[in-house]
């Protein structure tokens, strides 16, 4: 049977489509390794059934969950709340106020120097359409951009005459200096720090700032790129300078969504926070390995459901500003 | 200067803003008694930390400790830490992401939009819970748990990676889904599609390039987590790294090092490079 001619321009169309010769590979590697990794031999995934593990995730469940005393003395769901309750006031909410604190000095470095730097790195020319591209986007999903590559660099085609090269050296020299710091973790940074500073809570503090200086920083200068052109244009037209015309337009413009990405980012602080003090610094992580090594499993639980329980509330509280952010 | 326009300025709500911000900032520095002084490091501190930049230029290509006859070369270690390093983020994101993909379709409003079933209050409400609790425990902390409750197994630092990143992806993943715009979807349901097909083949398709780069992010996420998981005791890079830093091996920790930022690049510009192709 010959095929209609509507089948035929289907077809047509479907092998004129966009095709990747590159992202296919890619995407088969990737599935591949995927695939590879559940099977493999040197990860045996399929002993987390065994029999052995069960029995321990049993004992776990019926006895290491539960305090000795409620053991003991059977008292239940109340006797659990009253164990909870003093350990919680003896050491666990200090901590958890630690824990935050951590997290409200990190986030307050991180925005104040990616502010500065991401002024210093945002491109001077203006963007050449009506721009809104960041706005829409979910704030989580604008943090999935390429970083180590500068971004915005494709935008533009071949860079004007007039661009002066040293500031863009600046530019360039920051947009990498972003997605170094964002692509170390940073509880290795905070390890590494704590060996080096005198003991106070600061290998946390400056780990937390560096990671989400640099994340911020790239994300503030694409905001300060992407800001409406017309209160610059107008600026500049009257003669205004860079700086002026950065300070006076374009932060203006850019200051509600540069608050909404860094309460962003807190959330994300907050949880870090949690597991930053495993290196030996107060807050709820150095509780958890503390009651670690003391073999306290009841109490280990206890705190991990504390980190939880911050990590909502910063979130609550967070998605609260940001809303109100967005109507603003 | 205008008088109108300069009464409908906006208020000065910024200034305040930014002044609590400092503010609280500054508060709870003094609070954790943070001094510019302890910023310093002291004697010892940087001793530690010259040795330690002292080596970085001479990383350790051989065993700088007694190791029995038959142990594997240093170079050789080093690399099946990497590839175990590797397994274990690779395992979880694709535990993560078979998991995540259900809960963003129920998630999302665009499932849901205009249905008048019992459960389209109940079912996309819980969802969210759920991703709100997967999300809200640390992945570090979750592997703690899981060492305790399954003993030292891949598999324990492979689940605690992955519930985590469920919560996360499955999030994002509503979010995209719920951006893309309705034409194709419409269209579907108006030539009478039934909803699960319009969502699958109206909506999925075009959310997909930015599912995709997302997911390539995460990845490199699951890279740090799996080379931390190390530190807790699981047989990756981290370990290693954690093991040399402690003795003050300081050539062997750069050797880590190394290895995990050569990861870390090689992962971003790959992944940077997959993006621009699914964004072109």
């Amino acid at each position: 049977m010959k095929p209609e001619p509507r089948n035929q321009r289907i077809k047509e169309l479907h092998s004129q489509r966009p095709r990747s010769f590159g992202l296919r590979l890619g995407g088969i590697l990737m599935a591949g390794l995927v695939f590879y990794s559940l099977i493999s031999p040197s990860l045996h995934l399929q002993t987390l059934f065994a029999l052995e593990r069960r029995s321990n995730l049993h004992r776990f469940l019926t006895q290491d969950l539960l305090p000795q005393s409620v053991q003991r003395d059977g008292s239940g769901l109340t006797g659990w709340l009253a164990w909870a309750w003093s350990v919680l006031q003896e050491r666990a909410l200090l901590a958890s106020a630690q824990t935050l604190g951590l997290a409200l000095v990190a986030i307050v470095i991180a925005a104040g120097t990616a502010a500065l730097l991401a002024t210093l790195a945002a491109r001077e020319d203006f963007p050449q359409k009506p721009s809104r591209p960041t706005e829409s986007r979910g704030d989580a999903a604008s943090d999935a951009g390429p970083s180590l590559t500068p971004a915005g660099a494709r935008k533009r085609a071949a860079p004007g005459p007039g661009e002066g090269g040293q500031h863009a050296l600046i530019g360039r020299g920051l947009r990498l200096g972003f997605g170094l710091t964002r692509s170390l973790p940073e509880y290795l940074l905070a390890f590494l720090l704590v060996a080096l500073l005198p003991h106070t809570a600061w290998p946390a503090v400056l780990a937390l700032a560096l990671h989400n200086g640099g994340i911020l920083g790239r994300l503030f200068t694409e905001t300060l790129e992407n800001v409406p052109a017309g209160p610059s244009t107008s600026l500049r037209s009257i003669g205004a300078g860079a700086a002026s015309t950065t300070l006076l337009a374009r932060w203006p413009e850019a200051f509600t969504r540069a608050l909404s990405l860094t309460f962003y980012r807190f959330e994300t602080c907050v949880r870090d926070a949690t597991v930053l003090g495993m290196v030996g610094i107060g807050s709820i992580g150095y509780l958890v390995v503390e009651a670690r090594a003391r073999q306290d499993v009841p109490e280990q639980f206890l705190l991990v459901l504390c980190g939880a329980t911050i990590v909502l509330i910063s979130d609550l509280l967070s998605r609260i500003v940001r809303r109100r952010l967005r109507v603003a | 200067m205008n008088p109108v326009l300069h009464s409908k300025r906006p208020k000065p709500w910024r200034m305040i803003s930014l002044g609590v911000f400092a503010l609280v900032g500054l508060a709870s520095a003094a609070a954790m008694g943070l001094t510019l002084t302890d910023l310093v490091p002291r004697e010892s501190g940087a001793r530690t930390g010259k040795a330690f930049l002292g080596a970085a230029l001479s990383p350790a290509l051989e065993h700088t400790n007694w190791v029995p006859d038959d142990a594997p070369s240093f170079l050789s270690s080093i690399l099946q830490a990497t590839k175990r390093t590797l397994l274990i983020a690779f395992a979880a994101l694709g535990l993560a992401l078979a998991a995540a993909l259900p809960l963003a379709l129920l998630a999302s409003e665009r499932t849901w939009s205009g249905s008048s079933s019992p459960f389209s209050k109940i079912l996309p409400r819980a969802t969210r819970i759920l991703i709100t609790l997967l999300r809200s425990v640390h992945e570090y902390l979750l592997a703690l748990l899981f060492l305790a409750a399954l003993g030292l197994t891949p598999g324990a630092g492979v689940l605690a990676l992955a519930l985590p990143a469920a919560g996360v992806l499955a999030k994002v993943f509503a979010e995209l889904i719920d951006e893309v715009e309705p034409g194709q979807f419409l269209a579907l349901e108006g030539l009478g599609a039934s909803r699960p097909s319009a969502v699958l083949f109206g909506t999925l398709p075009r959310a997909l390039p930015d599912l995709a780069a997302y997911t390539f992010y995460r990845l490199e996420c699951a890279l740090r987590g799996s080379f931390i998981l190390g530190f807790f005791g699981f047989p990756t890079l981290g370990l290693g790294l954690r093991l040399a830093f402690e003795e003050g091996d300081y050539p062997t920790v750069w050797t880590h090092l190394y290895a995990l930022i050569i990861l870390m690049v090689v992962f971003e510009l790959s992944s940077a490079a997959m993006r621009r192709r699914l964004k072109a």
